[in-house]
């Protein structure tokens, strides 16, 4: 059990020589998107690829994708505590944490997209008179609220591994932990699972809402083809979940490969998950089919077009690509996997999980760009500027970074159970 | 203050505000069922005509397509041409075997159409700005209240707290909104491209920033004085009217007495206030003329 | 009191009925049930975290501290966005 707990606690202790390397690519990438989005502050949003037919582009898919990948963490650490399917709770941090960063992206990508950033306070100083009316001020109400129940909820279960990490470093570290935990009590545990219950029971309908708002944002403009549509909510549900289940998998079969985690995180969890976004992938699918057809058999000339140029206009090979190679062969694999009896692959579980999460991110730049360029008038070319590239690549490179330097202050697995033995 | 008075101040001021979201609940009640509402800050326009709802009625069968009305859009409302050409105004060319219940098959915003020649044989010409909308849904969606629609009807744009998200753009049923892509160059005077006199800058509108949406306003500069927006009063055909549909006696509320009219995209239910109508043969159902 | 429910029925007649024969240029406030629903979970969050056992008055306020801290630091992190971009305007 010590053994564990050593384990568990290997990535705050060492760094591999292989780390700073990591790190300072990912904050060289950032600084890049970091100096773009300084050159479209100055310039104007001119410099990127959009314009006044097609005004939302990169950043916007952006935002309801990171929105997505949040949503995986708390399904499965609520799942762990509500459902009490212990089976899960080694990967529940890992999922908690990539929601963490994923929502703090959300919210930045949002701030990206803004062509007066420095006047974003307003959302705040006019909420008493808009909150009534605009689908946008709902989105960042309940993303808000996410962000805030979601950040209780990882870090009032952590104390108790916090502690048990200040028991056992020496030095700075020492410090670290032991100021993280303030107000520490003995058998505070108590309290804080009842607690966790609560905030388990409350963040499952808040991450509910927040994609249904995120869905709302689109759907409930009436003069979008293929945006306008009543099932948007639970449309864009499925996908995040499947994105964000994928995007877990894959997190945590590159920590169990690099933190030698092999027999705490255990392939049967692997099968779990992998099985579980198989599902959601179908559904997801079949969702697309009802989509299409609704749109493609009689629909209003707008819905007919944009429809016509996802299957076989402008943008068909995008969407086809994404369709067969991005979910369907995902699916197929994670299908066959499922049945045969006791076996799972993690690493091409782990290439499929990434395929599907690319998969996801193009679907929201499906969801997006069609309908604005095709929608209303005919036309309207967009392909994003370096500058959008660049800005894109940094909205990876930040959450990653975010990530890594957490994994040295956070225990990235639960102790609990080496907790009640000491 | 002693700790009693405190707790009563508190209550008081609890109990203000209770009263003050009340009261703020009523008055929207109020407000349901007018077709008036919100400006968040002082504004930079005229205050607006009481009783009054303007609209606009453009009559299809007349226009030449010349374009005058986009050009002199431009330098009455200090729209820059560069970077970035912003039209507030954009004219199709249409022809007659298109239906125009497939107004999403006009051509690109800002599309290099010759109208030297205009008008051709067999086309005619159907022009595009801000429908200010009696129920827009360009209102609804803005997060800070920076669009909204006065009492006179029109759909106006707050720059000064626009935050440049675009969702009003996502919204608008027209493409009648323009964003400012590039911080707008506005040199001291421009030729104009109506007459080849020399325009300076209009000073009774204000300037827009790069990252704020603008459209269409109806030259609210100009309506709140009692005067028409520029695009009629250039208009060498007389295709454009603009009046006040309250007012039984104006141009445009006789006109719709006597002529056909339809909007776009009527089904969305926006209501919008620009009419196009002909008195020609081309929109008749039965062929017959008028 | 009867001013007050007066008030209260008013403001879910506006959401659920419509109450005029002119639209209304900014629609129903449809938000106010929105915001209900997104932060009905927290008002039951809230109860349970102050009514259930086992309970610890040091736990709780932490929880309730952090809760508020965590939404001062939002709030806090779009101003301090906002001025800190508004040098390039």
């Amino acid at each position: 059990m010590t053994d564990e707990i050593d384990k568990i606690m290997r990535p705050l202790k060492h760094t591999s020589k292989e780390f700073w390397p990591f790190l300072g690519g990912l904050a060289v990438i950032s600084v890049l998107g970091i100096y773009a989005y300084t050159q479209q502050l100055i310039k104007g949003l001119g410099v990127t690829g959009l314009n006044d037919v097609t005004i939302w582009g990169l950043y916007i898919t952006n935002f309801i994708f990171f929105i997505g990948i949040s949503h995986a963490g708390i399904a499965i650490s609520a799942a762990v505590r509500i459902l009490e399917a212990k089976k899960y709770q080694p990967i529940a941090r890992i999922a908690e944490l990539l929601t963490i960063v994923s929502l703090v992206m959300a919210g930045l990508s949002i701030v990206i997209d803004l062509g007066r950033p420095d006047r974003s306070f307003l959302l705040i100083t006019k909420f008493i008179d808009r909150f009534k009316y605009s689908p946008l001020i709902w989105d960042i109400t309940a993303v808000g609220t996410y962000l805030v129940l979601s950040s209780t909820y990882l870090y009032l279960p952590m104390r108790r591994d916090l502690k048990v990490a200040a028991e056992r470093s020496e030095g700075w570290r020492k410090t670290m932990f032991t100021t993280l935990i303030p107000f520490y009590e003995e058998g505070e545990e108590a309290t804080i699972d009842r607690l966790s219950f609560w905030l388990a029971v409350t963040i499952l309908p808040v991450m509910v809402m927040v994609h249904t708002t995120v869905a709302w944002i689109f759907s409930l403009l009436s003069a979008r083809p293929l945006w306008f549509n009543a099932f948007a909510g639970p449309y864009y549900i499925v996908a995040a979940v499947a994105s964000g289940m994928a995007s877990v998998m894959a997190m945590a079969a590159v920590m169990r490969k690099i933190y030698h985690w092999e027999d705490i995180i255990t392939p049967k969890l692997f099968r779990g998950l992998s099985n579980f976004t198989a599902i959601t992938t179908l559904v997801y699918l079949y969702m697309m089919m009802t989509e299409q057809l609704g749109a493609l058999f009689a629909g209003p000339a707008g819905e007919v077009f944009v429809s016509e140029a996802w299957l076989f206009g402008d943008f068909a090979t995008l969407f086809w690509s994404m369709t067969t190679l991005g979910l369907v062969i995902p699916f197929l694999y994670m299908l066959i996997q499922a049945f045969k009896k006791d076996y799972v692959n993690i690493t091409w579980t782990a290439i499929m999980s990434v395929i599907l999460v690319i998969a996801f991110w193009f679907k929201r730049y499906m969801i997006i760009v069609p309908t604005l360029s095709i929608g209303i008038q005919k036309v309207g070319i967009y392909s994003p500027t370096w500058i959008e590239i660049a800005i894109l690549l940094a909205s990876f490179a930040i959450p990653l970074l975010l990530y890594t330097i957490l994994t040295k202050i956070v225990p990235l697995i639960e102790m609990e159970e080496g907790h009640h033995h000491v | 203050m002693s700790k009693m008075n405190r707790r009563e101040f508190f209550k008081k001021v609890g109990v203000l505000g209770v009263v003050v979201a009340m009261n703020s609940v009523a008055s929207n009640m109020k407000r349901v069922g007018t077709p008036l509402l919100t400006k968040t800050v002082g504004t930079e326009y005229p205050p607006p005509v009481k009783g009054a709802n303007y609209g606009m009625m453009i009559d299809v069968g007349a226009c030449i397509g010349c374009r005058l009305c986009q050009h002199a859009c431009k330098l009455e409302n200090n729209v820059p041409d560069a970077p970035g050409n912003i039209h507030w105004i954009d004219v199709f060319e249409l022809d007659n075997h298109r239906p125009v219940s497939e107004v999403e098959n006009i051509p690109p915003v800002g599309a290099d159409i010759d109208y030297t020649d205009a008008p051709k044989p067999d086309h005619w010409y159907m022009s595009f700005n801000c429908f200010h909308c009696d129920n827009p849904p360009c209102t609804k969606v803005c997060p800070t209240g920076a669009t909204y629609k006065d009492e006179d009807g029109l759909v106006l744009v707050n720059y000064d707290i626009c935050i440049g998200c675009r969702y009003c753009m996502a919204a608008c049923p027209f493409n009648a909104r323009r964003f400012n892509w590039w911080n707008p160059e506005h040199p001291p005077s421009r030729i104009s491209t109506v007459d080849g006199s020399v325009v300076t800058l209009n000073e009774d509108v204000p300037l827009r920033t790069r990252g704020v949406t603008e459209k269409c306003t109806f030259c609210v500069h100009r309506v709140r004085k009692g005067e028409t927006p520029k695009c009629v009063e250039v208009c060498p055909v007389r295709a454009r009217h603009f009046g006040d549909f309250n007012d039984p006696e104006s141009e445009v509320s006789r006109l719709r007495e006597t002529v056909r009219t339809i909007r776009i995209r009527e089904n969305l239910g926006t209501d919008p206030k620009l009419f196009y109508f002909t008195r020609g043969v081309k929109w008749t159902e039965d062929g017959e003329k008028h | 009191m009867y001013e007050i429910l007066q008030y209260v029925v008013l403001a879910l007649q506006s959401v659920t009925s419509n109450t005029g024969a002119t639209v209304n240029p900014l629609g129903r406030p449809l938000g106010y049930l929105v915001i209900g629903i997104i932060e009905f979970p927290v008002v039951i969050l809230f109860l349970a975290a102050l009514l259930g056992k086992p309970r610890s008055t040091k736990i709780t306020s932490l929880f309730v501290g952090w809760i508020f801290m965590m939404l001062i630091v939002f709030i806090c992190a779009v101003f301090g966005l906002s001025w800190l971009l508004g040098i390039f305007y």
